[in-house]
């Protein structure tokens, strides 16, 4: 517990004799040792930018918003677009005003209710461009979309399949795997390989 | 409080190329705990504290040679490092779309309940979250007075403030961390 100077002490019981008698304890935790390495790692930051000779005033104070709202930008545009494959079926979902459609309960679904879904889904697919109902919704509207479905259905579409050539690993538990050759049979469609 | 004289010796050293450094890191080493809590304080996460720090000091390496003295190195580090933590505060709010002067202080408390060991029904966490409510301004007033007993004709010089208005601002700051903890 933190002493208190008995001036300050006073002046709190003056004030508000509750918050006088609140023992001063610090709540925050720091990391071991951080301020034995402090004054070598500004040190070495100050020689850094000391050696950054042509480099635009405000520069490094600017970077990490350049760097931040730059990968906010991309981020969008690639982890959405490049699972177009595996997205398409909620997008599908969305164009047909069916909000919040989750998998898990696509796939219980009493069999009339999904066949009306997927020949719904299937004549968006077939009858429109994917790249114009695509185009069409924000990506905003994607992410919500993919959020409201349940975590299951993000942790897969948010796992790299930019660097594989297969579906996330987290796929196999949103259906069976079989369940799901069937419903890309049904819905008659090409899967697209991601890059 | 600090020693003067140290003080400006180290600063007199830092205007030497070849002591510079020697005499710099004197400074972090001797300032850094204070400066770190007083940020702390303001900031809430030690992530951000440690940018935030490293950034004040950085400013001091290049502006020491320049010092007017006008103020003690410690006022000025103070001063420093509290327009350090305000900026800071104001960028987060403002990359997060929050009115810079918006009363809803649910960011900064949003930060405190996220510390791991956070413990809501403990008078010392609802303290902070008390004073996480507080503006920005007067919580730093309410940090300085209370967590570094600053006295206030020492705070006025750190905040360019007359020492009436921060006597007054603390003196609402103690009652407003009180009407929260009686009614939570």
């Amino acid at each position: 517990m933190l002493k208190i100077n008995n001036d300050i002490l006073q002046e709190l019981e003056s004030i508000s004799p509750i918050i006088a008698k609140v023992p001063r304890v610090n709540v925050f935790q720091v990391p071991e040792h951080y301020f034995v390495n402090l004054s070598s790692h500004i040190l070495l930051k100050i020689n850094v930018l000391s050696s950054a000779k042509s480099v635009p005033e405000n520069y490094f104070e600017s970077l990490p918003d350049i760097i931040i709202n730059r990968i906010r930008s991309e981020a969008n545009v690639v982890s959405i677009k490049k699972q177009y494959s595996f997205l398409k079926y909620a997008i599908a979902a969305v164009v047909v005003g069916i909000i919040g459609l989750n998998l898990f309960s696509f796939f219980n679904q009493q069999k009339d209710e999904k066949a009306i879904l997927l020949a719904e889904a299937n004549r968006i697919i077939k009858t429109e461009s994917f790249d114009t109902v695509f185009e069409s919704i924000s990506e905003d509207e994607i992410e919500n979309y993919l959020k409201s479905s349940g975590s299951d259905v993000n942790a897969a579409l948010v796992a790299n399949v930019a660097y594989s050539k297969e579906l996330p690993a987290k796929i196999d538990y949103l259906s069976e795997a079989h369940t799901l050759d069937t419903f890309l049979e049904e819905l008659n469609i090409e899967t697209k390989t991601t890059k | 409080m600090a020693d003067v004289k140290d003080d400006n010796e180290l600063i007199q050293a830092c205007r030497i190329p070849e002591s510079k450094e020697y005499a710099y890191t004197q400074i972090v080493k001797k300032y850094q705990e204070k400066l770190y809590w007083h940020i702390r304080r303001m900031v809430i996460e030690h992530e951000d504290t440690n940018d935030v720090l490293q950034n004040m000091f950085i400013k001091v390496w290049k502006s020491i040679e320049n010092f007017r003295e006008e103020s003690s190195l410690y006022t000025w580090l103070y001063r420093i490092a509290t327009n350090e933590s305000l900026t800071f505060i104001q960028k987060q709010k403002k990359r997060i779309a929050i009115s810079i002067d918006d009363e809803d202080r649910s960011y900064l408390t949003g930060k405190l309940k996220a510390d791991t060991h956070f413990d809501a029904s403990k008078i010392e966490w609802k303290l902070q979250l008390a004073i996480q409510l507080l503006p920005d301004k007067q919580r730093t007033v309410f940090n300085l007075r209370y967590y570094d007993e600053m006295p206030y004709q020492e705070m006025s010089r750190v905040l360019e403030t007359s020492e009436g208005a921060l006597k007054a601002s603390y003196h609402h700051a103690v009652k407003k961390v009180e009407e929260y903890l009686l009614n939570h």
